[in-house]
């Protein structure tokens, strides 16, 4: 495993380092976004500008969590690749976890450009974002457990852009929205890592109060994806469609 | 020596939803043996590569089992190279496969390939693998494969593509293979490489299989 992560982040910040042009632009352009942001937030008279901006921050982090196994299975498939990957028991798994460090890796590379934009932020306070690290990667472990339920379904239908995007808007407007609504759209928000770490921001719950209760969503969307890849996979062996279609 | 054993496999491809789709292999009972060298032969769309997709664990059997040694190591050459990553080079190919299996590299691993490499014509080590024609692809895929601690080396279509030295190299490879006591199978539809190659063939048929001799076939290509 740790062979693994060496090697996809020698290979991402060879890439990386290689076009410093592209590293500069989308860290500069993500800090600019922040500002537009924090200017409309401002101007709806939203006072819990710092809390949405730390919540927006977080779902960038956690796009890769989402995306990164049905791309990684989706290039894999069109490229013929998989007849490698899978001839490793848990090899599309450990592929997926080394990569997902890699994405981290390379959105920290472009973090020092986005913090040197945000500065001219008057809302955004590095120390408070800072504090909500740890509720951050229980949110971002628990998506990976989405992610690789939407994996799933790419072994299963190939053709699975749609909901993976779909889902990913989803994600990015629940960082954004308003309020987590009620009832139903309540309960659906607090059953998925990234609608409860938005829900108990708004809430102006503290870091230390959030553990708990995304430990166990996040438990709870792991458990979900791992079995929803074992019997995708298992299928897939049986019914003769792994490498095929 | 040890065998892996297709012991009355039978295999239909069905869709997501079970319902079956075709055909592909019924009652297929032949071993493969360490040492030696099984060819696959037969006419397109036989169930060549799905025998390979079986031995080398893409699909499960329908019908029988295939028994295989605990802890056999395989390396796996795919038609046309495929199953080479694109955008690294055969270099990186080789540490990103090696570190998937969990396998330390080897001293010695880089010298090892660059005599590989100049064995096959392929100097190209260091470039990515798309920038490479298609033969080239097929080499880097045998010189990876090659490469890769295994017990049996599972090769579908193997010299698709490929220039007579090579060929002839290959074919120098898989005696060597044979030499050491691993098992080598071949799916392709290269007759006279079966002939020359092989310790035993079976004829893959839409009807089923035949399992053929050395001098059987022999026999037969020269008929």
């Amino acid at each position: 495993m740790l062979v693994m992560i060496g090697f996809e982040l020698r290979s991402m910040f060879r890439r990386r380092l290689r076009n410093p042009v592209s590293l500069t632009l989308e860290g500069v352009g993500l800090g600019l976004f922040m500002l537009v942001l924090e200017k409309l937030l401002s101007n709806m008279g939203i006072t819990s500008v710092a809390e949405r901006q730390v919540m927006f921050i977080s779902s960038v982090l956690a796009l890769p969590a989402i995306q990164g196994f049905h791309r990684m299975i989706s290039e894999e498939f069109a490229t013929g690749t998989a007849e490698t990957l899978f001839q490793v028991k848990s090899g599309p798994i450990l592929a997926m976890l080394a990569k997902d460090v890699g994405s981290i890796a390379s959105l920290l590379l472009i973090l020092p450009f986005t913090l040197l934009v945000m500065r001219y932020s008057k809302h955004f306070d590095p120390s408070f974002a800072v504090s909500y690290i740890l509720p951050i990667f229980f949110m971002r472990t628990g998506l990976l457990g989405l992610g690789m339920l939407l994996g799933s379904l790419t072994i299963l239908f190939r053709r699975t852009s749609a909901v993976v995007n779909l889902t990913s808007i989803v994600m990015i407007v629940t960082s954004l929205g308003a309020s987590s609504g009620e009832g139903v759209l309540a309960w659906i928000a607090a059953a998925t890592p990234h609608g409860l770490l938005a829900m108990m921001l708004q809430e102006g719950k503290g870091p230390s109060d959030m553990l708990i209760g995304l430990a166990l969503v996040s438990t709870i969307w792991i458990t979900a994806g791992l079995l929803s890849y074992n019997f995708s996979v298992k299928r897939a062996r049986r019914f003769g469609f792994l490498l095929n279609n | 020596m040890p065998y892996i054993h297709f012991d009355n496999v039978a295999f239909y491809y069905r869709d997501v939803w079970g319902k079956k789709t075709s055909d592909a292999l019924c009652r297929a009972d032949f071993r493969i043996e360490q040492g030696k060298v099984l060819c696959l032969l037969g006419p397109n769309g036989s169930g060549k590569s799905s025998i390979i997709k079986l031995l080398m664990g893409f699909m499960e059997p329908t019908g029988g089992a295939i028994i295989r040694p605990k802890g056999i190591r395989m390396a796996y050459v795919g038609d046309g190279g495929r199953n080479l990553y694109p955008n690294m080079s055969l270099r990186e190919n080789l540490q990103y496969i090696c570190s998937l299996r969990g396998i330390k590299q080897r001293f010695g691993m880089n010298e090892e390939l660059d005599r590989l490499g100049i064995m096959f014509n392929l100097e190209k080590a260091d470039a990515p693998v798309s920038s490479l024609s298609r033969g080239m692809r097929q080499k880097a895929s045998i010189i990876c494969a090659l490469m890769l601690p295994h017990d049996y080396l599972v090769a579908d279509e193997p010299t698709l593509g490929l220039d007579w030295n090579s060929q002839m190299q290959f074919e120098s490879m898989v005696r060597c293979e044979k030499g050491v006591g691993r098992g080598v199978c071949i799916a392709t539809n290269d007759n006279a490489m079966a002939d020359r190659i092989s310790d035993m063939s079976v004829i893959v048929t839409q009807k089923g299989l035949k399992e053929v001799s050395a001098d059987a076939c022999h026999d037969r290509f020269r008929a």
